[in-house]
C-alpha cells in the first residue's frame, strides 16, 4: 500500500488552543454571541483575531484582495510552508513538483459587508457597487483568490483544487492531495483548510445546521489549518494509510464504504482504528451508532467539534492533528505496535470522508 | 497502477440562443455553436439603468421554470444557477441512459454566491442589515428566508446527487474560470484509478445580476458599448474590448470503459490527458508569458503521452480579454511550435457564440469539444473579423470548418492563475 506522510504546520484556533492541549482536556471557549449577529440560532460562538499579514510581507494587492477567512488560511498556509522549507531542502524540485490543496467555507461578503447591503432602491444599489465598492470586490468574493495569493506567494504551480463549504471539503483536499501525490502528479502538496468569518450571512448558509443541532450546544468557530504532505517518510508526524469518500445523502447511510475501508485495511494486515474522530457532526443518532459499534467496537470515539466548535472546511484538518497528538501520546485503548485513527468527515449534505492516519514509521 | 480508460457517454446542457426559446439538448447546442449562431443580446439588471454592461448571453428564467416545472417539483431551493445545473445534469443522465445500478459520483464547480436583486431589496439598509436578514429571512419564512442556504457553496452538487441517488464522490471546486475544467480533471481521476464506475462532471453559473457584474465591470474585464457600437465577444479581434458574460448549465457523464461497454453505451469520446496549474503571479492579471497556462498544457499533454503535434483543434479559453488572448495564442505557439513552427492546431472560441459562463465555462466548452471531434467539424470562432497582430493563429473566423479530429484540447485559463487543461480523444470502438 502506497502510503503519503504528513508534516503538521500551523493550527490556528480561538485562544492559541492546539490539539496538544485538547488531548489534555482543554477546549476552545466560546464567548456569547448576540442574537442580532446571529439570527437566533446559537448562543454562543469563538472567534478568531484578524490578521494584517504584515509579518510575512506581503502585498497591498492581497491585503487588497483578501476577507477574513482568506488571511487565516494564508498566514496559517505560509507559516506552514517556512517551517516545512526549513526542515525539509526541497530546493532540487521543480516549481510545479508541489501541488496545492485547500477546503474553505463559502466567502459571502468582504470585510465591511459590500457588496451585500445598500440604501434605497435597486437603481441606488447599482450606482452604490460601482462608486464605493472596491474595484477588486470581484476577487474577494472568489475563493479560488486565496489559492492565488497562497502560490503567489510560495511560489507553487503545481496541480491545484479548492474545495468548499462544509467539513467534508478539507479532507477532499487532503484526499486530491494524497492521491495526486501517489499517482506521480506532485511529489509533495500544501494543504489547508479554513473556516469562514462568522457574520449574519454565515448563519444564513448554516441555519439549518444550527437548527438541527441546538439540542448539543453546538457554537461556531473561527479557524485555520494546514500541514504538508509528501512521499518521503523523515520528519513526518504521521502516515496517511487509507482514504474513501462517498455520498450518503441524507440518510447518511455511510457502512458500506466503512465496511469496504476495513476489508481493505484488514487485507494489508493494518489493524483497526482504535479511535474515530468525527468532525461535521456531534452527535450521532441510535441507528448510526449502533452500526458504529458494529463495525468499530469497543473503539473511542472522539466528536472534535464539541471540543472546538464546528470549524466547517477546516475540521477535517483539526481532526488530523487530533488524530496524531492521540498517536503520538500513546494514547490507545488496546496495546498494539502500530495504532491508527480514523478521521471522518462529514458534509452538511451527505459527502462523507474517511482518513485513517497512522505512525510515520508505520 | 492500472488506469481505467474514461469514456464520455452522455451531455447534457441549458442555455438559450434568444429570448423565445431554450437550447435543452446536445444537438440544439451542436447546431448553434456550428452554425456560428450568438447567444448574446441586451441586457440590463433589473430596475436599473445606466448601468454600464448592457450586453449578456441570458436565459429566459419564466420560461426555464415554465418548461422544467415538473422536474424541479422536488428540488430544493436553489439559486438560478442550480437550477440550470440541476437540469443539465439530469439530462446528461439521461442522454447516457443510465441507471444508479452503478457507482456514480460527481463533481462540479462554484463561483461567487448569487444574490439577486429582489433579495437585495428585502435585505434593506447598510445601517440594519443584520436585522433585516432576521425579519425578512427567519422571521418571515418565504423564499427569501431560504437564500442563504441556497448559495452555499455545495448546494448544486448535493441536489444533483440526492435526485439520483449518487454513492460516488460528491464534490464542490472552486477554482474560478477554470472551475468546470478542473471539476471534469478530478472526476476523470476518480473514474481512471477506479474510485467510481462513473462521475457526471461539469456545472452552471450564472452572473447575471447587479453584483456579480458590478464585480466583473470593476475589474475592467467586461466588454465595453457604445452608441454606435454593441459589446460583442470578440476573440482574437483588434477590436475585443472584454468578456461578455453567459449563463446556463453544462455536464458531461464520463464513465470507465468498461463500464460503457458493459451497457453497451453509445460512447461520445475519451478523456485522455487532464493537467492542472498555478501562475504564482498576480490575483489581477495572468502570467504576461503564459508560465502557468503553459504548465497545465504541457502537464494535460504528458497525461495523455502525447506529443504536441498530435493535437488538431484547441478549443481555446479566448476570452476576448485584450490580455488573455494574446498570451494564450503565445503560450501555444510556443508549445506547439516544437517540431513544425509553421503548422499549429486549429483554435476556436466557444465563448465567442455563448458568452463567458465564468466558473462553468469549461463546461459547455468541453462539450463543444467533444462534439467537434464527434462530428469532424471545428465550430468557429464568431465577430473575428480583423485579427489582432499578435493573434496570428487560425481562429476558424465565423465559420465552422470540416476537419477529422483525433485529439482535441480544451483550455481553460481562471482569474489569479488557476489553470486546467483537458485532452479529448475521438473514440475509435475498434481500439484496444
Amino acid at each position: 500500500m502506497n502510503k503519503i506522510y504528513l508534516t503538521l504546520g500551523k493550527q490556528s484556533l480561538p485562544g492559541e488552543v492546539d490539539s496538544s492541549r485538547l488531548i489534555q482536556g482543554e477546549n476552545v471557549i466560546a464567548k456569547d454571541i448576540s442574537s442580532q449577529q446571529s439570527l437566533g440560532l446559537v448562543k454562543m460562538a469563538a472567534f478568531l483575531e484578524d490578521t494584517d499579514l504584515k509579518h510575512h510581507d506581503v502585498g497591498r494587492v492581497v491585503r487588497k484582495t483578501s476577507e477574513r477567512q482568506s488571511r487565516w488560511v494564508i498566514d496559517t498556509a505560509l507559516t506552514t510552508w517556512k517551517k516545512y522549507n526549513d526542515k525539509v531542502d526541497i530546493s532540487t524540485n521543480d516549481d510545479t513538483d508541489t501541488g496545492l490543496f485547500l477546503g474553505l467555507g463559502t466567502v459571502d461578503c468582504e470585510d465591511d459587508d459590500l457588496p451585500i447591503s445598500f440604501n434605497g432602491t435597486l437603481h441606488n444599489y447599482a450606482q452604490q457597487m460601482l462608486i464605493e465598492a472596491k474595484p477588486l470586490a470581484g476577487l474577494i468574493l472568489l475563493n479560488s483568490t486565496t489559492a492565488s495569493h497562497i502560490a503567489q506567494l510560495t511560489n507553487i504551480t503545481g496541480v491545484n483544487c479548492v474545495f468548499s463549504p462544509f467539513a467534508d471539503a478539507g479532507a477532499q483536499a487532503v484526499i486530491e492531495a494524497f492521491f495526486n501525490i501517489q499517482e506521480g502528479n506532485c511529489k509533495q502538496a500544501l494543504i489547508a483548510g479554513g473556516s469562514p468569518k462568522i457574520t449574519p450571512w454565515y448563519f444564513l448558509h448554516h441555519r439549518d445546521f444550527f437548527q438541527q443541532r441546538k439540542e448539543h450546544s453546538i457554537f461556531p468557530s473561527e479557524s485555520a489549518v494546514a500541514l504538508v504532505a509528501n512521499d518521503r517518510p523523515q520528519d513526518a508526524d504521521a502516515c496517511l494509510l487509507k482514504v474513501k469518500r462517498t455520498f450518503s445523502g441524507l440518510i447518511k447511510n455511510d457502512f458500506p464504504m466503512m465496511k469496504d475501508l476495513l476489508t481493505e485495511l484488514s487485507e494489508h494486515k493494518i489493524p483497526a482504528p482504535q479511535h474515530i474522530i468525527y468532525t461535521g457532526d456531534c452527535h450521532l443518532n441510535n441507528s448510526r451508532k449502533e452500526k458504529l459499534a458494529h463495525y468499530l467496537p469497543s473503539k473511542k470515539v472522539h466528536y472534535i467539534d464539541r471540543l472546538i466548535g464546528y470549524t466547517g472546511a477546516a475540521g477535517a484538518l483539526h481532526g488530523i492533528f487530533f488524530a496524531v497528538s492521540l498517536l503520538k501520546n500513546s494514547i490507545t485503548t488496546v496495546n498494539i505496535t502500530s495504532p491508527t485513527a480514523l478521521v471522518i468527515a462529514e458534509g452538511f449534505n451527505g459527502q462523507i470522508c474517511y482518513m485513517v492516519i497512522g505512525e510515520p514509521n508505520e | 497502477m492500472n488506469k481505467c480508460r474514461v469514456v464520455i457517454t452522455g451531455m447534457g446542457i441549458i442555455n438559450a440562443f434568444d429570448d423565445s426559446s431554450l437550447c435543452a439538448t446536445k444537438e440544439e447546442y451542436w447546431q448553434s455553436i456550428s452554425s456560428g449562431k450568438s447567444a448574446v443580446r441586451p441586457w440590463q439588471p433589473k430596475d436599473t439603468e445606466d448601468f454600464p454592461v448592457k450586453y449578456a448571453a441570458t436565459v429566459n428564467f419564466d420560461l426555464f421554470k415554465e418548461q422544467y416545472q415538473a422536474s424541479l417539483t422536488d428540488a430544493p431551493l436553489l439559486e438560478r444557477r442550480g437550477y440550470f445545473g440541476l437540469v443539465a445534469a439530469k439530462n446528461a443522465f439521461k442522454d447516457a441512459n443510465l441507471t444508479s445500478s452503478i457507482r456514480i459520483g460527481c463533481a462540479t464547480c462554484s463561483g461567487v454566491p448569487e444574490i439577486h436583486e429582489s433579495e437585495m431589496l428585502a435585505l434593506g439598509s447598510t445601517e440594519n442589515y443584520p436585522e433585516s436578514l432576521k425579519e425578512h429571512r427567519l422571521d418571515k419564512p418565504s423564499e427569501l428566508s431560504h437564500s442563504g442556504l441556497a448559495s452555499t457553496n455545495d448546494r448544486m452538487v448535493s441536489a444533483i446527487a440526492e435526485s439520483l441517488s449518487m454513492t460516488g464522490p460528491v464534490i464542490n471546486i472552486n477554482g474560478a474560470c477554470a472551475g468546470a475544467a478542473q471539476a471534469i480533471g478530478v472526476a476523470y481521476r476518480a473514474i481512471q484509478r477506479g474510485e467510481t464506475d462513473a462521475m457526471l462532471a461539469g456545472g452552471a453559473d450564472s452572473v447575471t445580476n447587479t453584483r456579480v457584474m458590478s464585480g466583473l465591470y470593476l475589474l475592467g474585464a467586461t466588454a465595453t458599448s457604445s452608441p454606435k457600437k454593441a459589446a460583442l465577444c470578440s476573440p482574437f479581434d483588434q477590436g475585443r474590448s472584454g468578456l461578455v458574460a453567459g449563463e446556463g448549465g453544462a455536464f458531461l457523464v464520463l464513465e470507465s470503459e468498461a463500464s460503457a461497454k458493459e451497457r453497451d453505451a453509445l460512447i461520445y469520446g475519451e478523456i485522455v490527458g487532464y493537467g492542472s496549474s498555478l501562475d504564482a503571479y498576480k490575483v489581477t492579471a495572468p502570467h504576461p508569458e503564459g508560465k502557468g497556462a503553459e504548465a497545465a498544457i504541457v502537464s494535460a499533454l504528458h497525461d495523455a503521452d502525447l506529443p504536441p503535434e498530435k493535437i488538431d483543434y484547441i478549443n481555446a479559453h479566448g476570452t476576448s480579454t485584450p490580455m488573455n488572448d494574446v498570451v494564450e495564442t503565445q503560450t501555444i505557439k510556443r508549445v506547439f511550435a516544437q517540431k513544425n513552427s509553421s503548422v499549429y492546431p486549429l483554435i476556436s472560441s466557444t465563448k465567442s457564440m455563448i458568452g463567458h459562463w465564468i466558473s462553468a465555462a469549461a463546461a459547455p466548452e468541453a462539450i463543444a469539444t467533444v462534439l467537434a471531434t464527434y462530428h469532424g467539424v471545428v465550430p468557429p470562432t464568431i465577430n473575428l473579423n480583423i485579427p489582432d497582430v499578435n493573434c496570428d493563429l487560425d481562429y476558424v473566423p465565423n465559420q465552422a470548418r470540416e476537419k477529422k479530429i483525433h485529439y482535441a484540447m480544451s483550455n481553460s485559463f481562471g482569474f489569479g492563475g488557476i489553470n486546467a487543461s483537458i485532452i479529448i480523444k475521438a473514440y475509435n470502438y475498434a481500439d484496444k
